[in-house]
């Protein structure tokens, strides 16, 4: 990709939905998840030349700083802040919403892959790639061994794999 | 080191969804490298996020783009730089510089071709990303439509129809409610008033004579199915005119809809 104002609006053109629709995901407010994406693009194009493709997929390379910069978002001050509520958990929210909440019909469709997971595993995509917890963090703080984590992790990829196909 | 173990444990999963400490995943893009099978495990994994992400795909506002473009250093062509020549070697000199200016020709020649070449490349990505966008919503619909399909066939939906009260003899709209799902979809609305902007109408399920609520709903969404509330039991629907976002008992005096199950 080179590094030029084409060459730019080929990397917005196709990635900034996906990267806004996680960013959102994560930060919940579109005025602090455009800021994040912003700042992405911003550092993507900065450091485009220390993505190393033997490591993996161009997209993963961007997603992970995009990820990164919105769960630093979701712990700064400012956030906290501004933000009225501290409940993060979208997911475990949904099907389980307020008094009389509209429900939208996306929620029948791909978007709510997720919710056609099993709660257990439906919780740890949640909190490790939504929220940024590590593996260890996830053992520690909600009791489950280490190597449980893991291959629930795996078992919850493949059937999300599946929902997919 | 058993590579089909390693596979099966899940690290590769953790290390995608950003579960490891940077020395745990430092340890995995080592592994990576060194062993096709994983780097092509990982490759499968990569593709099963960007799907995940993809699903999540959300249009920022039209302004953000020129907005982070204006804060970007963008590569200019280069320019040329002029270096003193010594004075002897001329000769040399003069035979290099007939050289350089078929090899400049011929450079020219090709860079025109590359520039060509990179141009289609840069306008095939982009077809090919608006492809892929397509190609996910069509799928998105597919899906809706083979759930109400199914929904439809499942021997435990029923359609009830619901018939406009005194107060709009004319409107009507009809319920697929399956019993064991407990799914409430709400269809085929047909001249129900247009309600104030601080109104919206809610739907009830009238379960031994007590009304339980079951959503509320926007008219504009009238032409297609809209997924309400669960409801695990009823003998009736209803729907009522309620203030907007719904209230905890119905408004009898505004009650558009009925109809028994």
């Amino acid at each position: 990709m080179s590094k030029d104002k084409r060459g730019f609006d080929v990397l917005y053109n196709n990635y900034s939905t996906s990267l806004y629709g996680v960013i959102n995901m994560i930060v919940k407010k579109e005025e602090f998840a455009e800021e994040v994406l912003q700042d992405t693009f911003i550092k993507v194009w900065k450091k485009i030349d220390d993505y190393d493709a033997s490591k993996g997929r161009f997209f993963t390379w961007m997603l992970n700083i995009a990820r990164n910069m919105a769960i630093d978002k979701l712990r700064s001050k400012e956030f906290k802040s501004g933000s009225k509520t501290d409940d993060i958990s979208t997911f475990v929210d949904i099907g389980d919403t307020g008094y009389s909440e509209k429900h939208n019909m996306d929620h029948i469709g791909v978007r709510d892959v997720l919710q056609k997971l099993p709660e257990e595993h439906r919780f740890l995509i949640q909190k490790m790639y939504f929220e940024g917890y590590s593996q260890s963090e996830i053992a520690e703080e909600f009791n489950i061994p280490l190597g449980t984590v893991k291959t629930r992790v795996r078992s919850a990829m493949s059937k999300l794999r599946e929902l997919f196909q | 080191m058993n590579i089909k173990e390693y596979i099966a444990s899940g690290i590769l999963e953790t290390y995608l969804l950003g579960g490891l400490t940077a020395a745990e995943a430092g340890e995995v893009e080592a592994y990576v490298k060194q062993y096709p099978e994983i780097r092509i495990e990982l490759d499968k994994l990569e593709g099963d996020l960007e799907n995940i992400a993809l699903s999540y795909a959300k249009i920022p506002s039209p302004t953000l783009k020129a907005k982070i473009a204006s804060q970007l250093d963008f590569a200019e062509e280069k320019e040329v730089k002029v270096i003193p020549i010594p004075s002897f070697y001329r000769q040399a000199i003069a035979a290099s510089v007939a050289l350089a200016i078929v090899s400049t020709a011929s450079a020219g020649f090709f860079w025109n071709k590359w520039q060509h070449a990179e141009g289609r490349v840069i306008a095939l990505e982009v077809e090919k990303g608006t492809l892929a966008n397509n190609i996910n919503l069509t799928k998105q619909e597919l899906d809706k439509t083979n759930n109400y399909l199914s929904l439809i066939q499942d021997t435990s939906s029923v359609l009830v129809t619901l018939k406009g009260s005194a107060l709009s003899p004319n409107s009507a709209a009809k319920v697929l409610w399956n019993k064991y799902s407990k799914q409430v979809y709400l269809g085929g609305l047909a001249s129900l008033p247009t309600p104030a902007a601080d109104q919206q109408y809610q739907l009830w399920a009238i379960v031994d004579g007590q009304p339980v609520d079951a959503g509320v709903f926007d008219m504009e969404n009238a032409h297609v199915l809209q997924q309400l509330k669960t409801i695990g039991k009823a003998q009736a629907f209803a729907v009522t005119l309620e203030k907007k976002g719904g209230s905890p008992t119905p408004t009898l005096a505004a009650l558009y809809l009925i109809g028994n199950v």
